[in-house]
């Protein structure tokens, strides 16, 4: 029922009548609501915050009490501002206030909910008096209702015992924030949300110490936080530091016999003669593509494979621990000198037949360790034999491999190294610490300064990925790529965290020698006379001054100058950070075949030999056979092309005319498995694919369709040039098919155009040896650091700053003093450090992030002169404490005005309903909302700014986190009943109120409480379905309630 | 009571006055078809941003200008083609100067077919060369940094053309663009099957439930999003609270019309892209086709080409190629109501960095196809362009522009969309004075036929 009544419809009428109406109709509780909602259809009705009736607060009071004893002391309501006599509360003081009045005194069933304002006589009590005063005001004139009166707002000047709960039509001074507020204010922002167990904490030691507790984090033992603790231990391994020594390298020649038979039975005796034996370098098998040596009859025919191979050692005490690292698919048994010394645990019969086959799958990928230091007793100085036999795990299988190596490692002493498997970790690891650790502000200003510092894991995971070592095989895999990735992000993330209250300079110096930040803003690709900008750009937009504020482009191009040389090298665990330790691998290179005369050529004006059987002729490899007859060839001279006059055989007529030019020479090889690592070194121009005996053996990513020989008309896909450096292809896979003695190399080059410019091929054939000492790019217990080549550093004078008061000349340095031309940069750090531009950015990102998006000038002011006031500038800490304490960060307005972004939407949810997480799954949740930490592709890092983070597709994803995470599926859980239980809830008014308290802090209104309720008392249908623990559906129903909680709009504010 | 899109916004003039307007916000009424535009149907407009600064002398290499050389373009140097439609060597215009890379040829019949305008030097006076700066600039049409809306939100809200459609635009992207950013909340998502909350429909619904509205106490999530703010007068209240609403109106017309990627028909003449930029541009399609959604954006990244910068425009400038000619084959049936455009923060340096790449610089190309567009090529010819023009900006290192991007926008709202001058003067601030600062900049160029 909704009762309209327009007060002018009573406007005349006496007062006896009056009550005859009221008294006329049944009123119930019920009907005055609806009156209420009558009444309040006044246009003006529905600003400003909704009253809170009485009842409410109390069930509040009781409510809080089990979560925080003090914190729901009475709010003090003695300064509203009020009309006096509106006893109804809607801005006019006319006939029905009266009525509202009689309704509250003798039906006893509308509630008022400003007493002073129904107090219309100002007497001190709300009695008869007070309509009767305000009937007397309305109509027989003469009457005057005391301050502040009808029309003016104010508060009540009057020492009563009434009460004013709120009054929503007068500007009211903001409240004082209760210390249930402000608690939550302030675990909102230096911390990811508030946990029951953090206000608590809060309470009981005051909102000043923990400020000072967090700014010391130090002072926060975390020792016995097993919930980080133990979490933190489940994402990464721990490896004591070691250095390796290769005895028996992998991808190496080994003999082997194809298990069609049974071998004789001393095949793996040091004495047997293997001469027999075909050879071929590891690894061997089939399928994946993996293979050097490529057994094409293994699959359907045999199911096992030996393989044996000499090696000697000059002084096994030089011998440490003893591994076997070995790649296999899908099982091995290994013998040193003729004895068994492990095997894999899917294998078995001592000997396993010729014909078994494994029992289980395993796949290859990477190579496994197996210590076998306690058989090191086997090994003789001298020659020594490992062999092995690999077995499949059917005849039909798709795939076998076996790859073996030997190595001595000396464990190093010192604390274990710290390894995260993969990004998706380390990113796991930022949310259990944003989560658990005591230590919150600590962990909000890392993940800050991650931030600022942004660097794209994705992108140094691709650098390495392409990286070969000296013997031009790739030095790593994709999944040690990314664990390298992720432990150099992991490292920077460690200093960011250790540091996060430190001193700023040491954050912008560490970032800049960061092998993450080297490589993602390219100053690996910085060279003297070829400076590459991004970096240097960067440094100074983003870093430090902030965008256009205090240089200009000049003072970019002369930054990146300042930071030529500066690039990465893997170096020995205890030279990392230095930027002088010696770097690189030392290698001594046999030239077999140098640039010069013997060669033949061809050009491409057609196809050489052409199999002319079908309708089109069709391009074949006959020309690159050994017996193939090159007498009509002309002789020649490499390099050879034409243009960018670097060729000793100039084919003058080749622009215009063909694409193609193809190469033969002979070469003489006493025998192909005495090379160590038999290169072909290239120079070239726009493409190529070269041969041996008529086998393709490399060919450049310019050429498409590998394996099939390109047409003479065929152009490279891409330019290509010379000058872009030296490309080296391992040849050791083809040594099998060289033959002692007279061999072919042969070559097709092909150019990107017709018109092209220019077209060059210089092609070399090195034999490399690895010497000891080195440590190449994959080699797993290196470390990537920072490492200044001199050579590509620009010592030459440099100005920045020109006309400022941090202006920085920098003179010309000696070259050949690399720590001089090191510290032009260094140099250059502390001046942004120390420059007003610097200060002015961080403090206000860091007064973005912490009080509003809106910098306020007076707190920048502040936090600028606490910046500068410190020896060095900077000191966050100070800062900090500047912005913590400040009136700005205090301030009403302030609270909740930011919008939450993905991390601490997350973070704050899981804290807020104590929810257990490994971290593991959330980066995906992550990655829908729109933020992948250590991914960014961008150097700017992820917004601060609210309008940032709000748009249709982020609020869906965040909903569709809460409903995933309130419902128990993905890995983490949170244990509805136990919550439940713990906090003593279980009515869905209970459940409502006790989350209004603990997530917003008990500023829903009622309005929506209701929404809430009517939410979890009825079916799909919107029909009423009591809640009830003893219903099959109880906890289902109460974790989709719980989830609307958190997808309402105010759970996106903090 | 039924208030319009247009009285809403106007009342919407602050966050506060927004947020309290939520309670009369009534029901959008979807797949209503709007009035005919002069070509027949609504005006479409689909743009692609690619974010990182294209190098617009290497996707239309301007051949004319002698000091396009190997000397300053070692690596990246295109030589000229002569294979006609095929990606070999760089294809000819028409007008003896300029040339499409080579591997863009997909969408020379577009362009031949005079259904695309390519314009050269495009940019704007005190260029930034900062991604964020540059491409906040593009996206907002203006300097002001405080001005957090973007130029197509604010086209939404002034031009009359959107004014009687509840769903104008949407963004095909995972966060929002800041183009659409704004008071009219503009839904995103990059793959449409996933943009629909957990559970059973019946679930769904109930956790949905309803707005408010005169006489209708709201239900479930709607009924607190459509309720009055919580603390209102702080900040993002109103935005909050109405793209929560947006969210709940754009997933129904997503489901009722099953815009799906994968199981989407395109014409079968159409070559769309592989992966995830053309399951963007095959939903764009069926956007257009299945709704009365205007304006469609879909980001492209991977531009910041510093290093080997060759090899990875061989696989951008195919797909941008292939995204013209997918667009103008699959909407075919409405390609004169159509426009497809691209634009990119910064053009890159005119001579190649040691690391076979290019860095960060001033103008570069924007390509507007459609089938009411004056096809050709602007600013690259023998009249606009002299020898030596790619080092023309005042540092003689950066190609400058000629033409600002706001005039080129200015074209479309004007001569697509219809708009007066007293709506692009909202849409586009200081419209006026930076046409008076830059006249060469803001001189029409006809780049759409007028009605």
């Amino acid at each position: 029922m909704v009762v309209h009544w327009n007060s002018r419809t009573f406007i005349g009428r006496d007062y006896g009548n009056l009550l005859l109406v009221i008294i006329g109709f049944t009123i119930t509780k019920r009907s005055i609501r609806e009156l209420g909602k009558g009444i309040s259809m006044n246009p003006n009705a529905g600003k400003g915050r909704t009253t809170i009736p009485p009842l409410r607060l109390l069930m509040r009071s009781l409510l809080g009490a089990a979560l925080a004893v003090t914190l729901f002391s009475s709010t003090a309501t003695a300064d509203i501002n009020f009309k006096r006599g509106d006893s109804n509360v809607d801005d006019a003081v006319d006939i029905t206030d009266a009525i509202f009045s009689l309704s509250y005194l003798f039906i006893g069933n509308a509630e008022i909910t400003c007493f002073d304002a129904a107090d219309a006589n100002d007497d001190g009590q709300v009695d008869i008096s007070d309509p009767l005063t305000a009937l007397g005001y309305l109509f027989t004139g003469g009457v005057i209702i005391p301050a502040p009166g009808v029309s003016e707002c104010g508060p009540d000047e009057t020492d009563d015992p009434l009460d004013c709960v709120s009054y929503e039509h007068c500007p009211q001074e903001p409240p004082e924030p209760t210390d249930l507020t402000k608690i939550g204010h302030l675990l909102n922002r230096i911390a990811y949300g508030p946990t029951l167990s953090a206000v608590d904490y809060v309470t009981e030691i005051g909102i000043d110490a923990y400020i000072e507790e967090q700014l010391n984090p130090e002072t926060i033992d975390e020792s016995e936080n097993t919930d980080l603790l133990t979490r933190l231990a489940d994402l990464h391994n721990e490896r004591q530091p070691s250095i390796d020594r290769t005895i028996l390298p992998p991808s190496s020649i080994w003999r082997f016999h194809r298990g069609t038979t049974p071998p004789p039975s001393n095949w793996d005796e040091p004495e047997f003669d293997d001469s027999a034996w075909e050879m071929g370098a590891t690894s061997i098998g089939y399928g994946d593509g993996d293979d050097i040596t490529v057994l094409e009859d293994m699959e359907d025919t045999y199911t096992s494979v030996y393989i044996r191979k000499e090696f000697q050692i000059a002084d096994i005490n030089t011998i440490d621990r003893l591994i076997l690292s070995i790649d296999y698919d899908d099982s091995f048994v290994a013998y040193l000198n003729g004895t068994e010394i492990t095997r894999s645990n899917n294998i078995s019969g001592t000997p396993p037949a010729y014909n078994a086959t494994s029992g289980g799958n395993h796949e290859a990928g990477e190579a496994e360790d197996f210590d076998v230091t306690n058989r090191k007793n086997l090994l003789v100085n001298g020659a020594n034999v490992l062999a092995l036999q690999g077995h499949n795990t059917s005849l039909g299988s798709s795939d076998f491999t076996i790859n073996p190596s030997l190595i001595s490692r000396e464990i190093l002493p010192g604390e274990p190294i710290i390894e995260y498997e993969d990004l998706d970790a380390i990113k796991a690891m930022v949310h259990v610490r944003g989560i658990y650790s005591d230590r919150q502000l600590q962990v909000v200003l890392a993940d800050f300064w991650e931030n600022h510092f942004t660097t794209d894991g994705e992108k140094v995971m691709e650098y390495l990925d392409e990286l070969q070592n000296s013997d031009a095989n790739d030095a790593m895999g994709s999944d040690q790529a990314e664990r390298e990735a992720a432990n150099m992000e992991a490292r920077e993330y460690e200093f960011f965290l250790d540091n996060a209250l430190g001193n700023f300079g040491d954050l912008l110096r560490f970032s800049a020698e960061s092998p993450t930040m080297l490589i993602y803003l390219d100053n690996v690709l910085n060279f003297k006379g070829n400076a590459n900008e991004n970096y240097a750009r960067e440094i100074l937009e983003l870093h430090s001054f902030g965008v256009d504020r205090g240089y200009i482009q000049d003072d970019i191009e002369e930054a990146a100058e300042v930071f030529t040389g500066w690039n990465v090298c893997k170096v020995l665990p205890e030279d990392q950070g230095d930027p002088h330790a010696s770097c690189g691998v030392q290698y001594s290179d046999t030239t077999i075949l140098d640039l010069g005369a013997g060669w033949k050529y061809f050009k491409g004006t057609e196809e050489p030999t052409p199999d002319n059987s079908g309708e089109e002729p069709v391009p074949t490899t006959q020309w690159a056979d050994p017996d193939f007859d090159d007498s009509t060839w002309l002789d020649g001279s490499t390099g050879i092309g034409y243009g960018d006059g670097d060729d000793a055989t100039v084919l003058s007529d080749m622009r215009n005319n063909y694409y193609t030019v193809y190469l033969r020479r002979e070469i003489e090889i006493p025998d192909p498995f005495a090379f160590k690592n038999l290169l072909l070194e290239m120079q070239y121009d726009d493409g190529f694919v070269a041969y041996i005996n008529g086998v393709e053996v490399a060919r450049s990513e310019t050429m498409e369709d590998e394996g099939e020989p390109p047409a003479f008309d065929t152009d490279a896909d891409d330019n290509h040039e010379v000058d872009e450096g030296i490309e080296y292809f391992n040849l050791n896979r083809y040594l099998g098919i060289m033959q002692p003695g007279t061999n072919v190399l042969a070559i097709q080059v092909h150019n990107g155009s017709l018109g092209s410019s220019d077209l060059s091929c210089l092609p070399r054939l090195i034999d490399r040896e690895i010497l000891e000492g080195s440590v190449e790019n994959g080699d797993p217990n290196g470390q990537w650091s920072i490492h200044f080549f001199p050579d590509l550093h620009d010592y030459g004078s440099k100005r920045l700053f020109d006309g400022r008061p941090y202006q920085l000349n920098i003179p010309t340095k000696p070259e050949g003093n690399p720590q001089m031309g090191y510290a032009s940069a260094t140099d250059l750090i502390d001046i942004l450090v120390d420059s007003p531009p610097t200060a002015e950015f961080i403090c206000g990102k860091l007064i973005q992030k912490f009080v509003n998006d809106e910098i306020p000038p007076s707190l920048l002011a502040e936090c600028i002169a606490t910046w500068n006031s410190s020896t060095p500038k900077g000191n966050i800490k100070e800062v900090m404490r500047t912005i913590l304490t400040s009136e700005e960060f205090w301030a009403e307005e302030n609270y909740r005005a930011k919008v939450k972004d993905p991390l601490e939407f997350i973070n704050s949810t899981v804290r807020a309903l104590e929810g257990d997480t490994d971290g593991r799954d959330l980066p995906d949740y992550m990655e829908d909302m729109g933020m992948h930490i250590f991914t960014r592709d961008e150097p700017d890092g992820w917004p601060e700014t609210g309008v940032d983070w709000i748009s249709t597709g982020g609020i869906l994803n965040r909903i569709k986190f809460v409903q995933d995470f309130t419902a128990n599926t993905e890995d983490f859980s949170w244990e509805t009943q136990l919550f439940l239980s713990d906090n003593e809830i279980e009515t869905s008014e209970e459940i409502v109120n006790f989350l209004d308290a603990s997530l917003y802090q008990s500023t829903l209104r009622t309005d929506e409480i209701d929404i809430l309720n009517e939410f979890l008392t009825t079916d799909n249908n919107y029909n009423n379905r009591a809640l009830s623990p003893a219903q099959g559906d109880y906890i289902p129903r109460v974790q989709t309630g719980v989830s609307l909680m958190l997808s309402l709009p105010q759970w996106n504010f903090q | 009571m039924t208030i319009k899109r247009r009285s809403f916004l106007q009342t919407a003039g602050g966050l506060t006055a927004l947020s309290l307007g939520l309670n009369a916000w009534a029901p959008p009424v979807f797949k209503r078809r709007l009035l005919a535009g002069p070509a027949g149907g609504p005006k479409r407009l689909l743009f692609i941003f690619q974010r990182g600064g294209m190098d617009g002398i290497n996707a239309v290499i301007p051949r004319g200008d002698a000091e396009y050389n190997t000397d300053n373009r070692p690596t990246l140097y295109v030589s000229e083609g002569e294979v006609e439609n095929t990606p070999y060597g760089s294809l000819d215009l028409g007008n003896n100067f300029a040339q499409l890379h080579p591997r863009m040829y997909r969408m020379i019949d577009v362009f031949r077919a005079g259904h695309m305008a390519v314009v050269h030097r495009v940019g704007y006076r005190g260029q930034s060369r900062s991604h964020f700066d540059s491409q906040q600039y593009y996206e907002n049409g203006t300097r002001d940094r405080n001005l957090e809306v973007g130029i197509f939100n604010r086209l939404i809200q002034e031009s009359s053309t959107f004014q009687e459609n509840s769903l104008p635009a949407i963004a095909l992207s995972s966060s929002l663009p800041v183009a659409f950013r704004g008071l009219a909340p503009v839904p995103n998502f990059s793959n449409a099957p996933d943009f629909k909350l957990r559970g059973t429909d019946s679930q769904v619904a109930k956790y949905l439930g309803r707005k408010r509205d005169e006489g209708i106490t709201g239900r479930g999530l709607l009924g607190i999003y459509t309720g009055e703010a919580d603390d209102a007068t702080k900040p993002y209240r109103g935005q909050m609270y109405r793209t929560g609403v947006a969210l709940a109106d754009a997933m129904k017309v997503i489901k009722d019309e099953g815009i799906d990627p994968e199981t989407y028909v395109p014409h079968p003449d159409a070559l769309y892209p592989s992966g995830s930029f053309g399951d963007k541009l095959k939903q764009a399609a069926q956007i257009f086709k299945s709704t009365d959604v205007q304006i469609l954006g879909i980001n492209k990244g991977g531009w910041d080409t510093h290093t080997n910068q060759g090899r990875a425009h061989n696989g951008l400038l195919y797909d941008m190629g292939r995204a013209f000619q997918a667009m103008a084959t699959d909407l075919q049936d409405m390609w004169d109501d159509t426009l497809v455009i691209s634009m990119t923060e910064f053009g890159r340096t005119s001579k190649e960095n040691g690391s076979f790449g290019t860095d960060h610089a001033e103008a570069t190309v924007m390509f507007i196809a459609g089938g009411n567009v004056n096809g050709g090529v602007y600013n690259c010819d023998e009249t606009t362009w002299s020898d030596g023009d790619i080092f023309s900006t005042s540092n003689g290192r950066y190609l400058a522009h000629r033409t600002d991007f706001r005039s080129i926008l200015t074209e479309i709202f004007e001569d697509h969309f219809g708009d007066n001058a007293s709506v692009l003067d909202k849409v586009i601030p200081d419209r006026a004075a930076l046409a008076a600062a830059d006249p060469l900049g803001f001189t029409k160029l006809g780049l759409i036929k007028q009605a």
